[in-house]
């Protein structure tokens, strides 16, 4: 009979853990990335036949990410717990002009997306996440050369 | 369809040779069910899509199945009075799909379906001596995710903004149900139903398939009409989409039952 019972409760157990569709994954990504990072941008061509080779040379900056960013003389706020407020720069002129901002995720923390930052304000870029931990995090945005049919990936590699 | 028949006349008949009464009680369940959506609709996105890239296209694909084998787990309440019987069923169960298609340039898609079940039945039944026959009606939350990746020649997937088809789509597809089951016992303890339900949809209403985090040139539907869905600037074509009613349909289950309390 406890075998049994030990299947009921895994049962229940496994049923609860199911109710959730969308999962909470977002917010835990987004806990993670608060804090300033060191981003080093990196790009890579891919060709046809599967060969990648690295193109132009690396770019190092700083990030931060956080519920509330200074971003030229204003403050972004955003109190959700599943976005931030984000900034990337020149860790020499930290007080310098800023691009900011609001990035996002789903549930499963596959992608990150950079809310409205398109060609227009319903258009969001999507960055794939590779890799994701506390100290190390890299994301993956695609795009093509045209004139050679190559697919060229951009890399943000953020470290502390 | 075929071999869950051939296994339900199996259970059947070996049920048939050790049957007895069917005790009131707590049972686990096992199932798996036979599920069948609007395949019809649901095939349009492959073919729509294989059409529109057929000169670069190594060979066709059809992304979306109309049919899946769903197994599930579950705890049943049975009490027995008598010649009647009630049943109150809770399950969860799952069910995935996986297909890629391949450009002649390395490029190509990844899409990645999953179907989650959570269903409760309530059973009404007459006892025959080992068979039990009667009627089944509930409910089920159907929670459907669809991940749609571009694939790249180094083996690289991208879920990002580069193509509009890329995304995260979601929908969930509650649904009434309503059908017949028939079963025997086995002992004190072990129970075979079959069940054979049909959705009863109270709302014709169609929600299409969303990416809700993300939205690309306007466009945030899984589509169904690949060439419309590419035609459609603003993102207001709906009538595009994937939805939520064309994962609703009949089911057919066949389970084991084994009473705990």
């Amino acid at each position: 009979m406890r075998p049994l019972l030990f299947a009921l409760a895994f049962l229940l157990v496994a049923g609860c853990d199911t109710l959730s569709t969308t999962g909470s994954g977002g917010a835990a990504l987004m806990s993670r990335l608060d804090g300033t990072w060191t981003r080093t941008v990196t790009m890579e061509r891919i060709r046809p036949d599967g060969s990648v080779t690295p193109e132009g040379t690396p770019r190092v900056d700083a990030y931060e990410v956080a519920r509330q960013v200074e971003c030229n003389t204003t403050f972004i706020n955003n109190a959700g717990e599943d976005d931030r407020v984000a900034v990337a720069y020149e860790p020499t002129a930290p007080r310098g002009p800023r691009d900011c901002f609001v990035i996002t995720s789903d549930g499963t923390a596959s992608r990150l997306i950079f809310i409205g930052e398109g060609a227009s304000i319903v258009d969001d870029v999507v960055a794939t996440i590779e890799e994701d931990s506390d100290s190390r995090q890299v994301w993956a945005f695609y795009a093509f050369d045209s004139a050679t049919g190559d697919a060229i990936r951009t890399l943000w590699t953020l470290t502390r | 369809m075929r071999p869950l028949s051939v296994a339900a006349a199996v259970l059947l008949a070996t049920a048939l040779l050790t049957a007895s009464a069917q005790p009131s009680g707590i049972y686990v369940i096992g199932a798996y069910s036979r599920a069948q959506y609007d395949g019809d609709r649901l095939s349009e996105l492959g073919t729509t899509y294989s059409t529109t890239f057929a000169d670069v296209l190594v060979a066709p694909v059809d992304f979306l199945p109309g049919e899946q084998m769903i197994p599930s787990l579950g705890v049943t309440g049975r009490l027995n009075v008598g010649f009647l019987a009630g049943g109150l069923t809770y399950q969860v169960g799952q069910a995935t799909s996986d297909v890629s298609s391949a450009f002649a340039n390395g490029r190509g898609n990844r899409v990645q379906s999953r179907v989650r079940d959570h269903v409760v039945t309530i059973d009404m039944t007459g006892q025959f001596g080992p068979v039990v026959v009667g009627g089944s009606f509930g409910g089920m939350f159907r929670g459907v995710r669809v991940e749609v990746a571009t694939t790249y020649p180094d083996g690289a997937e991208s879920l990002g903004s580069e193509f509009v088809f890329n995304g995260v789509y979601t929908t969930s597809s509650p649904a009434f149900e309503a059908g017949v089951l028939a079963g025997v016992t086995l002992g004190d303890r072990v129970f075979i139903p079959v069940r054979l339900l049909f959705p009863v949809d109270v709302s014709q209403d169609r929600l299409p398939v969303t990416d809700f985090d993300a939205s690309r040139n306007g466009k945030n539907y899984l589509p169904r009409l690949f060439d419309r869905f590419l035609a459609d600037p603003t993102g207001r074509d709906d009538n595009a989409a994937v939805s939520d009613r064309d994962y609703v349909g009949p089911r057919l289950q066949i389970g084991v039952e084994l009473r705990i309390l």
